[in-house]
């Protein structure tokens, strides 16, 4: 099992940010990442059961959570700015979390499996 | 009227070509190699610690790579496996406002490039890319965690 926690100091991206077809990985916390200049495209990932990005506010381009099969937690709970979502074929239990405030940009495209819950947090003050 | 008939033998080897004039077929190319497992020498295998504590590096393939005694990364090229960071690095780590800043891209596809990584990067300028589909196993990123800023990030392959 890979550890990507020691990646604790991580704030900004300035491109995109891919996680993909990565079967070592089950878990993905970036406890200081703030921003994304990019898209957010987690992927193929068949053993990924938590994503976990407490501080992440915004996204520039769009968010994918595709293929993880074991994902059933998705923490977003302080991003407010964000493109496209798109969070499909995932764990059919996935609970997904992000900010009550969330809004997102493009506002075309929100796509998410049927049977997800979508949970939103309490909006930062 | 006709000519005397020859005879057609038995297809030779595949040499590459499709015997249309003027037509060539790119065979397949091994482009990556694992050269932790390629190399010829055990006795000059590299060693992970290798890149953390001695002088200079291993020579692989007329490129070196190292580390100084005080852990400065004092020039690194192409590493077991593929490119870890710029050649030159020594000139690509700089001091900006206090932050060590590597200016270009980083793929890290084994151990030893993972820990060759200068711990005191804070920022990278370029992108970043972690396997890289290499199906890199059991891994340490230790020397990634001051990372607080990149351009594109990339973990691909992890297993």
């Amino acid at each position: 099992v890979i550890r990507l926690d020691q990646l604790r100091e991580l704030r900004v991206v300035h491109d995109t940010m891919y996680i993909g077809f990565n079967e070592g990985i089950e878990s993905l916390s970036f406890p200081a990442l703030e921003r994304v200049e990019g898209a957010l495209i987690i992927e193929h990932n068949p053993h990924l059961v938590q994503v976990d990005m407490p501080a992440l506010v915004h996204i520039s381009k769009y968010l994918h959570v595709h293929d993880n099969e074991q994902l059933t937690h998705l923490s977003l709970p302080s991003l407010c700015e964000v493109g496209d979502v798109s969070v499909l074929r995932n764990h059919a239990q996935l609970r997904a979390s992000i900010a009550s405030a969330a809004k997102p940009m493009n506002a075309t495209l929100v796509e998410m499996d049927v049977s997800m819950a979508l949970v939103f947090a309490t909006t930062r003050s | 009227m006709s000519g005397p008939r020859i005879p057609k033998g038995p297809p030779g080897p595949p040499t590459g070509h499709t015997g249309q004039m003027g037509v060539v077929v790119r065979l397949p190319v091994q482009t990556k190699v694992d050269a932790e497992v390629a190399d010829p020498s055990p006795s000059n295998a590299p060693k992970a610690d290798d890149f953390a504590t001695s002088k200079q590096g291993p020579v692989l393939g007329g490129l070196v790579a190292g580390r100084t005694g005080n852990n400065k990364l004092v020039a690194a090229g192409i590493l077991p496996g593929g490119l870890v960071v710029p050649t030159k690095a020594s000139q690509a780590v700089t001091t900006v406002d206090g932050q060590r800043v590597l200016t270009g891209d980083v793929e890290l596809r084994t151990r030893a490039q993972l820990r060759a990584f200068p711990p005191d990067v804070v920022v990278v300028k370029g992108s970043v890319s972690i396997g890289g589909g290499a199906s890199l196993s059991n891994i340490d990123l230790l020397h990634l965690g001051n990372l607080q800023e990149v351009g594109r990030f990339t973990i691909e392959g992890l297993t």
